[in-house]
């Protein structure tokens, strides 16, 4: 039979960038 | 759900951390997303404006998955990347 178990494609909630920095 | 998907918005900036993880900054609204693998995958996909069909194709090369699952996992994909105004609404930019 080599493939990777699959995983559900996710995108995150968003960040502020000025929160992070 | 048609074959064409529309490419991402220019202000969408994508950086690669490794290959299990990317992330995603809006330049506008200064907001940042993180993606994890298979969304890395379909994001490539759609900055190098692959059908909806290619991409699918793309995600059962790699994985352990049937082409109906891979499409499905797809659409919701991009319906929330749509939501989160990270694709327009409809094809072309």
């Amino acid at each position: 039979a080599d493939k990777k178990p699959f995983v559900e494609p996710v995108v995150s909630v968003p960040v502020d960038v000025l929160e992070a920095t | 759900m048609s074959e064409s998907i529309p490419s991402p918005h220019e202000h969408i900036v994508f950086t690669e951390f490794d290959d299990t993880e990317g992330v995603l900054v809006d330049l506008n609204s200064k907001r940042y997303y993180t993606l994890n693998e298979t969304a890395m995958i379909i994001w490539r996909g759609l900055e190098r404006k692959r059908t909806r069909t290619e991409i699918i194709r793309d995600i059962t090369d790699a994985y352990d998955v049937t082409p109906e699952h891979a499409a499905q996992s797809l659409d919701k994909l991009v319906a929330t990347l749509r939501a989160r105004k990270l694709l327009p609404a409809d094809g072309g930019q």
